[in-house]
């Protein structure tokens, strides 16, 4: 599967699809998480967040 | 799925450009948290008792290396000072409290006599935006 379609399907809701994309986008959403070099458990859910705001809104 | 992309194929285009996407969304949603931990912070710290009170707003004017700051009162002033960046703050302190022209300021920074003037209005919007928003938020 390429990561098209992979997107395609995570905008459509399918569960393993978007779990995949969280799985490959984690090192990116937890360089963004630290802050004063802490990890910040707050922060990296709500980045998680903005990750499946940005599935939902991204346009092909 | 765990290759190198090499930006040729229509899909690793859009790989790309959701990656890009992404990151700035991020990175916005990063900055605003800053800013609400920051914001949080303070809002404790008023709440605290006095002699840290004091203690604290010391080290913030320390922090802003500027004498004049340490006679600021309005908080929500202070708080959108400390949000510009250096280049911004500067432009606006010296234009407001030390009287210099666009020009001269042209030439300490770099910049044209415009980019200044658009620099300084464009703080000058900032500024009141912030201490507007602030108002209303209390």
């Amino acid at each position: 599967m390429n990561f098209k379609e992979m997107l395609l399907q995570a905008k459509t809701g399918r569960e393993q699809a978007v779990m995949a994309l969280l799985e490959m986008y984690k090192p990116l959403l937890v360089k963004y998480a630290i802050i004063n070099s802490r990890f910040d458990e707050d922060l990296y859910q709500e980045l998680c967040i903005i990750l499946l705001k940005c599935i939902a809104q991204f346009r092909m | 799925m765990w290759q190198k992309n090499n930006g040729k194929s229509e899909t690793e285009i859009v790989q790309y450009r959701f990656t890009a996407y992404l990151a700035i969304a991020v990175k916005r949603r990063r900055n605003d948290y800053l800013q609400q931990q920051d914001r949080r912070q303070q809002i404790e710290s008023l709440t605290e008792d006095y002699p840290f009170l004091l203690e604290y707003s010391i080290e913030q004017d320390m922090l802003l290396g500027l004498p004049v700051l340490m006679q600021l009162e309005d908080s929500a002033l202070l708080r959108a000072l400390k949000e510009l960046n250096e280049r911004e703050r500067y432009i606006f302190l010296a234009r407001v409290l030390d009287d210099k022209d666009f020009e001269t300021l042209a030439e300490e920074t770099g910049l044209g006599y415009k980019g200044v003037s658009a620099v300084y209005y464009r703080t000058v919007q900032k500024i009141k935006r912030k201490t507007g928003v602030m108002k209303n938020e209390f």
